[in-house]
């Protein structure tokens, strides 16, 4: 696969991410970018620009977190807990 | 202000602290016996928060990470260490939730990859993110084309990091861990979401 060097496509990605959405086409085209590169680097900001919020929120890992506490779990390495800290109330 | 917690059920601060000294000082064989420290006390403060705050806790990585930073860093001898600990806690985060999610997807689809650590009784709760394998293995491909993008989303994402905090514990600009991270959220958001309209 000739994938032109992750660097460069970064840069660019970067570069057209300065200009407002409307321009960037433009500043793709004006950039005279070889069509593979052009490609990959409308590709991904069509991607930023589709995002919203992903990754930006960690709702979805504090709920695995609270997976992490379901009832029945063995501790792997059983570190002895601490009967001060759980009966702790919370700040 | 809530005071910091008593001394950890885990390993002595002293160690800790000793292990981040040495590996900041180049060694990396303090690495290999650091990463499996803040693995279990990671994993070990989740269980003991949400044991604790079943009905209305509002845990987040961030607050994970800084609890365990608090507990098991001399806060005499931070400096550097400081700024080391948050990306090391990052990557452990990274594997803490990877590791849950790829057993609790082995028990779900009730194949044989769970670990001895696993109840075989436990149900498989609905709330794992359903692409948060798909987003491990594109991460893993990330970290071939830059691992410093890859840093940067261990940082944000499994550490719960601001810019400037991700900034400081990898000793990069605001500016590169913007661009970065910019990149690294559109890129992975491609390659779990499938092609993005447009």
């Amino acid at each position: 696969m000739s994938t032109p060097s992750w660097d460069r496509i970064a840069s660019l990605f970067s570069d057209a991410l300065a200009q407002p959405p409307g321009a960037r086409p433009a500043f793709l085209d004006g950039a005279h970018l070889d069509p593979a590169v052009r490609e990959e680097v409308a590709s991904l900001l069509a991607a930023h620009e589709a995002s919203a919020d992903f990754l930006e929120r960690a709702s979805a890992l504090a709920r695995l977190l609270d997976a992490l506490a379901w009832p029945g779990e063995r501790t792997r390495s059983p570190g002895p807990s601490d009967p001060r800290a759980l009966g702790r109330p919370s700040a | 202000m809530e005071p910091s917690l008593p001394p950890p059920a885990g390993p002595p601060s002293s160690d800790v602290t000793q292990l981040l000294v040495a590996y900041n000082d180049g060694d990396r064989a303090a690495l290999d016996r650091l990463l499996p420290l803040l693995y279990d006390e990671l994993r070990s403060l989740a269980r003991r928060h949400l044991r604790r705050e079943r009905d209305d806790h509002t845990l987040s990585t961030t607050g994970l990470v800084h609890e365990a930073f608090l507990r098991l860093v001399d806060q005499r001898q931070v400096g550097h260490n400081r700024a080391h600990f948050f990306a090391l806690a990052a990557r452990v985060m990274r594997r803490v939730l990877v590791d849950y999610a790829r057993r609790a997807g082995a028990a779900r689809r009730g194949a044989g990859e769970r670990p001895a650590s696993f109840d075989e009784h436990a149900h498989v709760p609905e709330a794992v993110p359903e692409n948060l394998f798909a987003l491990a293995e594109a991460l893993d491909r990330l970290e071939k084309l830059s691992e410093r993008q890859a840093r940067v989303v261990e940082c944000r994402y499994f550490a719960g990091l601001s810019v400037e905090e991700t900034a400081e514990a990898l000793g990069l600009s605001v500016a590169t861990v913007k661009r970065d991270w910019a990149l690294a959220r559109a890129w992975l958001y491609r390659e779990v979401a499938g092609t993005p309209p447009g």
